[in-house]
């Protein structure tokens, strides 16, 4: 029985962010 | 396992909601672009998904599948992922109407090829500029706008919120314009507190249109910066750089403090999702801790601990062997600077700011003093709150028993 792989997809996080 | 035990009927055809397949070589990536939700199959298993979503009940599919492969399908631990991905759809449960995307036609002004113009020209302008005028070069001095430290601090922090909610938009825009979602919250990054924009559904368009809503967030930054100067250049009293043009040039040295961090990849910034989009991977970040506990526990002689690197994606795999050091010297990297100058320097900074509470100092001391200890505090509440709302949001995350991830 052939089992099939499913992965989840991974998540794109775009991020912008200390100073005297 | 049998499928009479299944809890799906296997001669009905399944209700899936809409799906979109972007065909990469040897996998497929399948998912829902209304709430970007996807996950990633071998080629045999999208054309099955594909022959479910077609009206296939699960019992032909099989069979299609056994005639297509030569071998059976455990068709059911497919449907439970399908369940678990949130693909499936109850039979009075209504398909989605995808709402239209906001601010698209915005993206596509803002990439447009007379923008493209635009923004050359105000590069070449600045360049040119600050090689003619060197007074107009980067340096950290340019901070000290005045002599009032707190105000420098205020006013750096009062102009970074906006200049980062532009550094986001053009993410957002840029993934708009190709038909992307997004949303913004607020996030942390080891002690940084950071503005995030999620794309999820980046994974669902071709890699090579990835990059640019990546790094439109980095060219944004330096958008600001060309304007900045030639605004400094512009304003001079007399040839000499006037009040507002050393506050331009506070803000460029700041804005560019903002570029040098995104290299700082093993904090998950812009440069490491640019790094595991070029690798085709899928959670390398994940991967690459994974592989660290690995090796801590194989030290301590626990193989029970062990992750099955057969289960981690071939890409994430190969790149973690040499990725997971690089977490580990940034880490380091990261430590010491707090450890050997952000101590230091804190300590003398609230010597400074304590000292003035006592004694005899002016009230325009006590009031820099006061602001200053508003702003640290404000931080540390916010981080505080970051953390409590992070350990709650990891244990509300649900759980995949069938999908790996």
């Amino acid at each position: 029985m052939k089992k099939i792989q499913i992965r989840k997809a991974g998540s794109v996080r775009l991020t912008a962010a200390k100073k005297v | 396992m049998d499928v009479t035990d299944s809890r799906f009927d296997q001669h009905r055809p399944l209700a899936l909601h809409s799906l979109v397949y972007l065909d990469e070589g040897e996998e497929v990536t399948v998912g829902r672009e209304d709430v970007d939700s996807y996950a990633i199959l071998p080629r045999d298993g999208a054309a099955l998904v594909r022959r479910l979503a077609a009206g296939m009940t699960p019992a032909q599919a099989g069979t299609w599948y056994s005639t297509e492969y030569g071998e059976k399908v455990d068709i059911d631990d497919v449907l439970e992922c399908l369940d678990e991905l949130g693909f499936l759809r109850a039979a009075e449960e209504a398909a989605v109407v995808t709402k239209p995307l906001r601010w698209q036609r915005l993206g596509g002004a803002v990439f447009s090829p007379a923008a493209w113009l635009l923004y050359a020209v105000v590069f070449g302008w600045a360049i040119i500029a600050t090689v003619l005028r060197p007074d107009l070069v980067p340096h950290p001095r340019n901070i000290f706008f005045t002599d009032y430290y707190t105000l420098i601090d205020v006013v750096l922090f009062a102009v970074a919120i906006p200049l980062v909610l532009i550094h986001e938009a053009f993410h957002a825009l840029a993934g708009r314009r190709i038909g992307v979602r997004s949303t913004l919250t607020v996030g942390r990054r080891l002690y940084f507190i950071v503005l995030e924009t999620s794309l999820d559904g980046l994974v669902a368009v071709p890699r090579r249109k990835r990059y640019l809503p990546i790094l439109a967030g980095m060219f944004a930054d330096l958008l600001g910066v060309a304007i900045l100067t030639v605004a400094a250049d512009l304003t001079r009293d007399n040839g000499a750089l006037s009040f507002t043009g050393k506050l331009c040039l506070a803000i460029v040295f700041a804005a560019l403090m903002r570029v040098v961090w995104q290299f700082f990849f093993y904090l998950r910034t812009d440069v490491y999702v640019l790094i595991s989009t070029v690798l085709g991977c899928v959670d390398l970040h994940t991967t690459a801790k994974r592989a660290l506990a690995n090796r801590w526990h194989e030290l301590r002689g626990r193989p029970d601990r062990l992750s099955d690197p057969d289960r981690w994606h071939p890409a994430d795999r190969k790149a973690a062997r040499w990725y997971s050091w690089l977490i580990v010297a940034g880490y380091t990297v990261s430590v010491s600077t707090v450890l050997f100058t952000g101590i230091p320097i804190a300590y003398q900074t609230f010597a400074g700011v304590f000292g003035h509470f006592s004694g005899d100092a002016s009230v325009t001391h006590r009031l820099d003093s006061i602001v200053f200890l508003l702003l640290f505090l404000g931080e540390v509440a916010v981080f505080g709150w970051l953390i409590v709302r992070d350990r709650r949001d990891r244990r509300r995350e649900r759980r995949f028993d069938h999908v790996i991830s």
